[in-house]
């Protein structure tokens, strides 16, 4: 098709849209914003055109993966370290694509504008082939891979591992609120902040630890990803083009930010820099590259003249990612027999580059991580978590425990709003619960569920062991000797516990209007 | 390298084994389809201290994020549906791609030929433009109301077959709309915007609009699968695409045009097929909420058919528009009402259309 038919057609395709008259339409997904009907058009592919881009984009990836990949054996041949996270990690990204999925469909319903909802239809079957996507790479992976337990399973796992518990608090944000809510959370913030560190530089990772199957998918998957970024700026821009707006667009995106920053800067900096084997850079520098530079120097800045400016909370977003990695990293490999991937302890090789990258490092973790390493043996009869006089509380909004953005500098704070105790880990939790508390009623934590449960029990309870019945899916090494089993665990006699049933509140959360 | 102990007797498991397979073996679209969508009555339900249901964030108003009455029908496991085409994404885009791949071979074809020069002007102006580009609106609206159903649908095994469908009417919105693109550089007779005035002004199209637009308020996700596929498909559409465009089209020496409807005509099927699993579902054996449910379907048959034979009846006039017709408005209707009501029929429901079978 010649160019000017292209955009003749283009055109057309945005003229779908009419004003109803025989049928009332109230709202489905009520906003507290005015969209106006005409926007810059972030999206300009027809789907003759996408269908033709996606297919050839999937034979690629499908392809390799399956014939020279699978018949090379090269699964087999990355750093199991690193494929150890992969069990976890896979599971965590494909909730966040269904999601996403979700947000679209509201998107679509909601926001009248014809070039706006040209994009959102594209992302909506693009949600879907990344959750296809990132589910047939964990399914390959439980093939290929030298130890497929916990690849099997993972998504079994999804709610009663509490690191992934916080993912799904992170990512229902993506579709719970309305749709400028949600596209807040997941285009502007997670798509345009975190999908580059994510999908981009994290395959680096994969790729310099051998495995090839992550880049594979992941880079597929952020071949996407710009068209998602554009539809973000389009939605913000549109939004805050109606003065009106820009309060509330404020308060929403601050709560936003928040909400993905305290998961996956703690998550992704953890898996970013204890599972490399084969080292080389750190989470810092790639956070400092996509999230500092790119999103809030560049992406962020241009729509100021708009009205929008950076997370009221962004300064101490940053000044904590120096830490909330290593801390939800100890906290992760401290509570490993609960986790369903091998943790290994780290090498002296490792210790060097830790205090090179973020210097002050061994005085904060070096001494748990030397602990660690003499707990591997199940004949010592220890596991780390045993050790601490009281595990922390778990966030009641984004659920992750409280101990950022490091033990000893935690702004963990108990609070009660309406008979119920709440602890929450940080300003910018408690601020999010307090404007809208009744989005909590329902929500419990991991301790909640699971306090009084014998470690053993538990275990058996979710179902973390390997196929022979007794030894465990997670380990706290790599070596086919020594591994734990059930009875290694339950003598250790360790009782789940609720920390914040024995920790006093600091008053009423001041809820605002 | 180091490996996990293997001296088991035990057979390490290497696939999705918690998924229970609807035939013998685990296939792909299962794999990567099946439990993607949290449910906290079984899969995702943590079976701790805590009992009920657990949400980590309500809705706006407090309600859960998935709601059982989006639905009025009762089922206790929806994560048990299966769609019987099978489709993921890949085979789902790979499909597309290659019908829209076929259409755009096609019209360049006929470009090329000169095919597209000796087609009727007055079918171009009257049917393809007047009719068929006013039709591509209702297409369009069924997109829009799909979007959200997929949003709400009970579990993904449904909301992607609701999302695959939104898909398809969009695809065929913008097939009508490169289709006449294309034809003006061959053509003096096409007048792209007589659709939308038809659409929004004709006593032709008034009925269909008004179910267009009630199309798009209705909230009931399995409501509209049901009466889009087993009502709206094959009346309506029957009659509007099939009939009116696909058959009169080659003795107007339009060759493109049939094979756009024939791409969409296969896409219906499909939606067809996923639509008799659903309501099998809803009404076998083993549901408690069956004959309530059987009960529902009726009522939204019998709704969904009176609304879409009125606009089904209002069509008449385009009919009259084609200059070679080989088939005439009446006989067309009846054979699209005897369908509709087999295909009711054979799920064990009446259609108020049951005479004309």
């Amino acid at each position: 098709m010649k160019g000017e038919d292209f955009i003749k057609a283009h055109d057309r395709v945005k003229e779908f849209d009419w004003q109803a008259s025989y049928a009332e339409n109230p709202e489905r997904y009520p906003m507290p914003y005015k969209i106006p009907a005409k926007t810059s058009d972030p999206f300009r592919h027809l789907v003759r055109d996408y269908c033709a881009m996606e297919r050839d984009k999937d034979d690629r990836q499908y392809g390799a993966m399956s014939d020279v990949m699978a018949r090379a054996k090269m699964p087999a041949k990355a750093s199991e370290r690193w494929s150890e996270v992969l069990k976890m990690v896979l599971p965590v990204t494909t909730y966040a694509e269904y999601a996403a999925m979700k947000c679209t469909g509201q998107l679509v319903e909601s926001v009248s504008n014809a070039e706006l909802r040209q994009g959102y239809l594209a992302q909506m079957i693009d949600e879907v082939r990344h959750v296809n996507q990132e589910a047939h790479l964990v399914r390959y992976l439980a093939k290929h891979a030298p130890d497929p337990e916990g690849f099997t399973q993972g998504f079994r796992l999804r709610n009663t591992n509490f690191i992934t518990r916080a993912s799904r608090a992170a990512f229902d944000g993506f579709f719970a609120g309305n749709p400028i809510e949600g596209a807040l959370n997941l285009q502007v913030v997670a798509e345009t902040a975190y999908t580059n560190p994510i999908f981009v530089t994290l395959t680096e990772v994969a790729a310099a630890n051998g495995d090839q199957a992550t880049p594979t998918t992941f880079l597929s998957v952020q071949s996407d990803e710009a068209r998602h970024m554009a539809n973000g700026y389009a939605t913000l821009a549109a939004v805050a083009s109606v003065e009106d707006n820009l309060p509330q667009l404020q308060r929403d995106f601050d709560t936003a930010f928040w909400r993905q920053h305290t998961f996956l800067d703690s998550f992704v900096g953890a898996v970013y820099d204890y599972f490399q084997e084969n080292r080389g850079g750190s989470y810092l520098e790639a956070w400092n590259e996509w999230v500092g530079d790119d999103w809030a120097g560049s992406y962020i800045r241009k729509l100021e003249p708009f009205g929008v400016s950076l997370p009221s909370n962004w300064e101490e977003a940053a000044g904590r990612i120096k830490w909330v990695g290593h801390t939800a990293m100890m906290l992760f490999a401290a509570s490993w027999p609960m986790q369903f991937l091998r943790v290994d302890p780290l090498t002296a090789k490792d210790f060097d580059w830790f205090e090179k990258k973020y210097p002050g490092w061994y005085d904060h973790y070096g001494k748990f991580w030397e602990s660690y390493a003499t707990m591997t043996d199940p004949a010592e009869g220890r596991f780390p978590l045993g050790l601490f006089e009281s595990p922390p509380p778990l966030c009641r909004v984004c659920q992750m425990p409280c101990v950022f953005p490091r033990p000893d500098i935690s702004t963990v704070r108990i609070k009660t709003h309406a008979g119920r105790k709440h602890a929450f880990c940080s300003d910018g939790c408690e601020r999010t619960f307090a404007i809208e508390p009744h989005r909590y009623a329902n929500n419990y934590t991991w301790d909640e569920h699971f306090e009084g449960y014998e470690l053993g029990d538990w275990i058996k309870h979710c179902g973390l062991l390997r196929a022979d019945g007794k030894t465990l899916i997670a380990q706290p090494h790599l070596k086919r000797e020594r591994m734990w089993t059930l009875d290694d665990v339950r003598a250790l006699k360790f009782e789940i516990r609720n920390p914040l049933k024995d920790l006093p509140a600091q008053g009423e959360v001041a809820v605002l209007q | 390298m180091s490996a996990v102990p293997n001296d088991t007797a035990v057979k390490t498991a290497r696939d999705f084994t918690y998924i229970k397979p609807q035939r013998r073996r685990l296939t792909e679209y299962e794999a990567l389809t099946v439990h993607m969508q949290p449910d906290h009555l079984t899969f995702d339900n943590p079976r701790g201290r805590i009992e009920g249901t657990e949400w980590y964030l309500l809705r706006g108003d407090g309600t859960a994020l998935w709601n059982p009455d989006s639905t009025a029908l009762k089922h206790p496991d929806w994560f048990a549906y299966r769609d019987p085409s099978q489709h993921w994404q890949r085979t789902y885009v790979r499909h597309q791609e290659q019908q829209e791949g076929a259409i755009e071979r096609m019209t360049e074809d006929a470009a090329l030929d000169g095919s597209l020069k000796e087609i009727d002007p007055r079918w171009i102006t009257e049917v393809l433009c007047g009719h068929y580009r006013a039709w591509s609106f209702f297409d369009y609206a069924i997109f829009r109301a799909l979007a959200p159903a997929q949003r709400e649908a009970l579990s993904d095994t449904l909301g992607n077959a609701l999302c695959f469908q939104s898909f398809d009417h969009l695809r065929h919105a913008q097939d009508v709309i490169l289709y006449l693109v294309e034809l003006e550089n061959h053509s003096d007779a096409v007048v792209d915007a007589a659709g939308k005035e038809a659409w929004l002004n004709s006593p032709v199209y008034q009925p269909a609009r008004r179910l267009a637009e009630e199309i798009m308020a209705t909230r009931d996700w399995a409501e509209l699968m049901i009466g889009l596929n087993l009502v709206v498909g094959p009346l309506l559409q029957q009659l509007a695409a099939s009939d009116l465009v696909r058959r009169n089209a080659l003795p107007n020496r339009d060759a493109v045009a049939a094979h756009i409807v024939m791409t969409a005509e296969r896409d219906r099927r499909r939606n067809l097929a996923a639509t008799q699993a659903l309501v099998q579902m809803a009404v076998e054996d083993g549901n408690p909420d069956a004959a309530a449910n059987r009960a529902t379907i009726q009522r939204w048959i019998d709704d969904w058919t009176r609304r879409t034979d009125a606009a089904a009846v209002a069509l008449a006039p385009a009919f009259e528009t084609a200059p070679v017709q080989v088939v005439d408005h009446a006989t067309a209707l009846a054979a699209a009402r005897a369908v509709t009501a087999k295909i009711a029929g054979d799920l064990g429901f009446t259609s108020p259309l049951e005479s004309a079978r």
